[in-house]
């Protein structure tokens, strides 16, 4: 079986769509969030968390029940419901190969933004797949901080998402951006050439005919004009859309009910700049280590 | 990721027999310097000599200091020396091995009226036939600790005379010159440094980052041959020059996006027209924000780049993050020859070598100094660790990230950098790994190499000069 791909990045990174694109090269599989790593077993990451209590099980309910039964609806996933809860005892790399076995040989394709949300979370994809592709997709501190205070403002239930994970670290949109791409740094240094890989999502997104092909070329898969025309679409994905009413999220909210690319405002997409203050935070500017992390990163 | 699509290393441990190592090189022992000299920025090979320009020790006076400053580390270095001991330049024939000193800093009064040496080092030289040469002429760019930069010539190697067009004929603080490069007899040349206002921190920067050019240099005929960073204000210099395949190209120091490559035919009247053939640090960014070193070698420019250790860019507060080298071609194509795999505009660069950045090594900052000798292009490093900047304000990092770090830190060992060499870019091999046996302690990187048909001579940079436990040493590899 082919090694999955993990893109790692914070949420408002562009994830969701880079997911649903790849996912429909005809070599891969893109996964809705499945939030798999933040736990040992299934009935760790099933009952540990109020985050998976909530909608963070969306996205594994919906692949089960498009994977098992060929739709997603509320009976499918009813039926996905109770086949977890009698394999809670399974490790996470045993659920993950029992999704990979009915995808067949094609590339997993997972971007779940838990998986940043703590350390040991990105240590369990290091150690359960050691050999997989890592792709750090990166977006500017401003826009991504932007983005998530227009997301909780727009969505009801992101509104209280810091109660939801109890992290007041990661309810500060700049801070989450930074300890999350602070981990994804440290915890990549030292991999094998090729194994890791960092992608600036607005280049990546205003400029798909250049990256595209590039991603399959480190991906050893097809960069025909098929292949790319197949990316193009992520709107096809089966997870691109709202899922029934009992499973309806497992991804960015935005994204289900738009996932259709915008080429006239993708070409628009501009980098902002670090200096400058934050509309989110009327008087304050970026912390100096923001500044320096992004930097790093090739903003300015 | 298929294991095949794993990069393999290609670097080998062992030098190839019959090659230069580490015990073919011996010391030279220089006369006549004085006891402020801590590094050679230019040497050159001209009338069957070696022609040895020096540099002293920052001034006190002018509140520069080198040397190790972490509030988490301690220590903090003076450089001391004299204020009139200034830039020298000496001649060393290989074959009767005779030392000869042709050329002293003037000594002036300063602009407190206290008696001080003019110039400061002598940081570009480069052998060129001008329009108004008779023969093959050697010219140097002599660095002022106070005023402007001044250019020299020789015709014999011997007897060093004053040119006009100090400072670029501009009246402006410009102190001293960066590069040079010889085309369509034509000698272009790029300004650095203020010496008023931001102090040695901006050594490495102008107010004027211009390639300039002179047809003839003697009367200090010199003429913008670019706009001012070539119409970008994130150019705070023009670091590089190299001729290539009848094109001059220009690389800038661009702290905000990463360096950039330039290039023009260098045809018709000045100010030429310029095109861009590297952006944002060969796309990787501000880390790679200060070219370092170019070198035509075997149908390529070989170009190496790092970041700015000196503070402007906070950057160095972050890292270590290890130095960079590209090749381009004439056609504009360019490979990565050791860095950080990457997605680019111009397709996935993986590093031909195998290696990642710094030959393998985080803690090479710099492929400081690039030379063709033997059939090989060698490159001399410098470390970090020497200098640990990277462990200053590091809040983001926890205990065992920091202590890491450290513990990387400690191992530095005094004295040390690399030589390495490559038959063609892509596979490497050590000269040696920790300086040369007995090198002094002091000596922190290599910052010129000069191959000659008698073997390959070495200048290790030192933080002080001898009057500070330093000086400059002079290293000669031979068969």
């Amino acid at each position: 079986m082919p090694q999955p791909l993990f893109i790692l990045c914070p949420p408002r990174s562009y994830s969701s769509i880079v997911c649903a694109m790849l996912g429909q090269h005809p070599q891969c599989y893109g996964l809705p969030e499945l939030n798999l790593f933040l736990g040992d077993t299934l009935g760790e990451i099933w009952y540990g968390t109020v985050f998976m209590r909530s909608f963070g099980k969306h996205g594994l309910l919906r692949t089960l029940a498009e994977l098992h039964d060929g739709e997603q609806t509320e009976d499918s996933v009813i039926r996905a419901q109770s086949w977890i809860e009698t394999r809670l005892n399974w490790p996470i790399a045993k659920v993950f190969a029992h999704i990979q076995e009915c995808v067949g040989e094609r590339i997993l394709i997972d971007k779940s933004p838990s998986t940043l949300f703590r350390q040991e979370a990105l240590a369990r994809v290091m150690l359960n797949f050691p050999d997989a592709s890592l792709l750090h997709l990166t977006r500017h501190p401003r826009g991504t901080s932007e983005s998530v205070i227009a997301l909780r403002e727009g969505h009801e239930g992101l509104k209280s998402l810091n109660q939801v994970l109890n992290d007041s670290d990661r309810s500060d949109p700049e801070r989450m951006w930074r300890l999350s791409h602070e981990l994804v740094l440290a915890m990549t240094t030292g991999l094998p050439l090729g194994r890791y890989m960092r992608l600036k999502g607005e280049w990546l997104m205003a400029n798909l005919a250049v990256y595209l092909p590039q991603i399959c070329d480190w991906l050893d898969i097809r960069s025909d004009a098929d292949a790319i025309q197949a990316m193009m679409h992520p709107e096809t994905s089966p997870y691109a859309c709202p899922g029934p009413a009992n499973a309806p999220r497992g991804n960015d909210p935005n994204f289900l009910e738009n996932p259709r690319l915008d080429p006239e405002r993708l070409a628009r997409l501009k980098e902002p700049r670090l200096e400058g203050e934050l509309s989110w935070n009327p008087g304050a500017h970026f912390d100096p280590r923001t500044v320096g992390l992004a930097k790093r990163l090739g903003y300015a | 990721m298929p294991e095949d699509k794993v990069m393999p290393v290609r670097a080998v441990a062992e030098p190839t027999v019959g090659k230069l190592r580490a015990e073919d090189f011996s010391e030279l022992e220089i006369p006549y310097l004085n006891p402020s000299i801590r590094t050679s920025q230019s040497m050159a090979w001209f009338a069957d000599r070696v022609i040895l320009g020096t540099g002293r020790s920052p001034l006190g006076f002018l509140g520069r200091f080198t040397g190790q400053e972490s509030p988490r580390r301690g220590a903090h270095t003076s450089t001391g020396g004299s204020d009139q001991d200034g830039a020298q330049i000496l001649s060393f024939d290989p074959v009767s091995e005779v030392w000869t000193k042709i050329y002293d800093s003037p000594v002036l009064p300063g602009k407190d009226g206290t008696p001080r040496a003019r110039d400061r080092s002598i940081r570009a030289s480069l052998v060129c036939q001008t329009l108004a040469d008779d023969a093959p002429t050697l010219y140097l760019g002599a660095g002022s600790l106070e005023a402007q930069v001044t250019f020299l010539r020789s015709e014999d190697g011997q007897t060093i005379e004053e040119c006009g067009g100090a400072g670029f004929n501009l009246d402006a603080d410009v102190p001293s010159a960066r590069a040079m490069a010889c085309l369509h007899g034509r000698l272009f040349c790029t300004p650095t440094g203020r010496n008023y206002g931001r102090g040695m921190y901006d050594d490495n920067i102008t107010d004027f980052p211009i390639v300039f050019t002179a047809t003839d240099p003697r009367s200090g005929n010199w003429v913008a041959a670019s706009e001012p960073g070539f119409g970008e204000a994130e150019n705070l210099s023009i670091n590089e020059l190299a001729v290539f395949e009848d094109h001059l190209y220009a690389a800038t120091l661009n702290p905000r996006f990463g360096f950039q490559l330039w290039k023009t035919d260098a045809r018709g009247e000045p100010p030429f027209k310029w095109y861009k053939i590297i952006d944002r640090g060969a796309w990787l960014g501000s880390t790679n924000s200060i070219p370092a070193a170019v070198k035509v070698f075997k149908g390529a420019l070989y170009v190496t780049a790092t970041v700015q250790r000196q503070g402007r860019s906070s950057l160095d507060n972050y890292g270590p993050f290890p130095a960079e080298m590209i090749r381009v071609y004439a056609n504009d194509d360019w490979d990565l020859v050791s860095g950080t795999a990457r997605f680019t505009p111009n397709g996935v660069k993986r590093p031909v070598s195998g290696l990642t950045g710094g030959f393998g090594d985080r803690y090479t900052h710099a492929f400081w100094r690039t030379a063709i000798h033997d059939g090989d292009l060698v490159v001399g490093t410098a470390g970090w660790r020497w200098m640990p900047t990277y462990l200053r304000n590091r809040d983001e990092l926890s205990d065992a990230q920091y202590r890491r770090l450290c513990e990387d830190a400690d191992k530095y060992r005094a004295g040390e950098f690399k030589l390495w060499r490559s038959p063609d870019g892509e596979t490497w091999e050590l000269i040696t790994e920790h300086g040369f046996p007995g090198s002094s302690p002091n000596n922190y990187g290599v910052r010129e190499l000069l191959p000659t048909p008698h073997g390959l001579f070495v200048a290790p940079t030192a933080m002080v000069g001898a009057v500070g436990g330093g000086g400059l040493e002079l290293w000669w590899g031979r068969k």
